[in-house]
């Protein structure tokens, strides 16, 4: 078995462990995706505070309502941590409406984060974080803008066109263009 | 030229993102729930977008979180009733659980074959079910699973036995699939068995300690059963 696949059986394996009620299978995912959650939730809300309630937030739905995730649907990775960004995002939103923020995508960008100083985490997770970076890095400028001010930034794709003085249509072209990007070249870094 | 394909890819791409308004966010939701059950197009699409997603986040970076985060859940985790279930004795249940078996026994007698096979579980089943130091535990279908509504099931055993008893009353699974018990031993689901059930009932034996086990998970498998547990959780248990 390829180790992407074994990580992500690992994954499955805990996951099934956790729908029976297993704390240890429970802390194992924590110490599995919680730097990945804590600094996604982080980048996304741009405070501590508001992160910790996420990642927090995000962990007990998982332990409360695991049957959530469907293996027949994705990895188990791709969605706990888009239940994470959904959850960021939506705070964020709720935050912008109490007070107003200026247009830009919170700092710690992928190029100046160090991942390895600070955290303690598993290195195919690393790798899988290095292949990421790498792809979005190719990405043409207009459109790697579109999908982080979407994506870190927790923006509508109408306030993006509304703050870049550009058509909706235009952001959503951008942004179409982008993923598929990302999605060749992620599958051609896999095989 | 744009086609309408294309705005719906747009459509899905953002939802995929969480970059929808609440208005274009229900209209997604809408989409998904409507069309991608038929557009096998559009479905996959959809999920490569949400693998997209799935990924992009970890170029945001790792982050340690704080200690105090992991000491609060782990707190409520640990107080959390959760999912498991109270190994008590439940009179109630071995009740029914024999009523069950008395009709159970009564359509074995019209099938001479495996008759005596199975009536020497059954009567295994029914010395542990009336040992004085018993435990039948109640089991509970998987939320969601096709079987919610119909099934009932039981295990029962001695403690120090060293067997443990599936009662089960299951609708049969499709012609080319059958049930599949698995244990949690060490953290690791060991597969017991599989089972197709006879009229609806079935009295599964598994060689195993309680003690040693700390899962049960029956599972809807190919007919030639699984490496390992697929995603169609019919029941779950923990002891």
């Amino acid at each position: 078995m390829d180790p992407r696949e074994r990580e992500d059986q690992r994954d499955d394996d805990l996951h099934h462990r956790l729908a029976l009620g297993d704390r240890q299978a429970f802390e194992e995912l924590y110490r599995r995706y919680s730097p990945a959650a804590f600094g996604l939730a982080y980048r996304v809300t741009g405070q501590e505070l508001l992160a910790q309630d996420v990642v927090h937030d995000s962990f007990l739905a998982l332990w409360k309502a695991p049957e959530a995730f469907d293996p027949a649907r994705g990895t188990f990775r791709t969605f706990f941590l888009s239940l994470v960004h959904h959850r960021a995002v939506d705070t964020v939103r709720r935050e912008e409406r109490l007070r107003r923020r200026s247009l830009r995508v919170n700092p710690g960008g992928p190029e100046d984060e160090d991942v390895t100083e600070d955290v303690v985490e598993d290195a195919w997770l690393q790798d899988r974080r290095a292949r990421v970076v790498a792809a979005l890095g190719c990405l043409p400028r207009e459109q790697r803008e579109v999908l982080e001010l979407a994506y870190f930034g927790g923006y509508t794709q109408a306030r993006i066109a509304e703050s870049l003085g550009i058509p909706l249509g235009t952001v959503k072209t951008r942004t179409l263009a982008a993923l598929r990007k990302l999605q060749g070249m992620l599958k051609e870094r896999d095989e | 030229m744009r086609t309408d394909h294309e705005s719906v890819q747009e459509l899905l791409g953002a939802y995929a993102l969480h970059a929808l308004d609440a208005k274009e966010g229900e209209r997604a939701e809408r989409l998904v729930a409507s069309h991608l059950p038929e557009c096998s197009e559009c479905r996959e699409d959809f999920e490569a977008f949400q693998a997209v997603s799935g990924e992009l986040a970890l170029a945001a970076g790792g982050r340690r979180p704080p200690r105090i985060l992991g000491a609060r859940l782990r707190r409520e985790v640990k107080s959390s009733r959760g999912r498991r279930l109270a190994s008590a004795v439940l009179s109630a249940v071995a009740v029914l659980i024999l009523i069950a078996l008395a009709g159970w026994s009564a359509h074995l007698s019209t099938r001479v074959s495996d008759a005596e096979a199975r009536q020497a579980k059954t009567r295994e089943f029914l010395a542990t079910v009336s040992h004085p130091l018993s435990h039948v535990v109640p089991l509970a279908t998987a939320r969601q699973s096709s079987v919610e509504a119909e099934a009932q099931l039981a295990a029962t055993y001695v403690p120090g036995a060293g067997t443990l008893y599936l009662f089960v009353s299951l609708p049969a699974p499709r012609s080319d699939r059958v049930y599949q018990v698995w244990v949690l031993r060490d953290g690791r689901f060991e597969s017991a068995g599989t089972f197709r059930p006879d009229r609806g009932q079935v009295i599964f034996k598994i060689n195993a300690d309680v003690d040693e086990i700390t899962g049960l998970l029956v599972t809807v498998e190919p007919t030639e059963g699984s490496p390992s547990p697929s995603a169609e959780h019919v029941v779950t248990a923990s002891f």
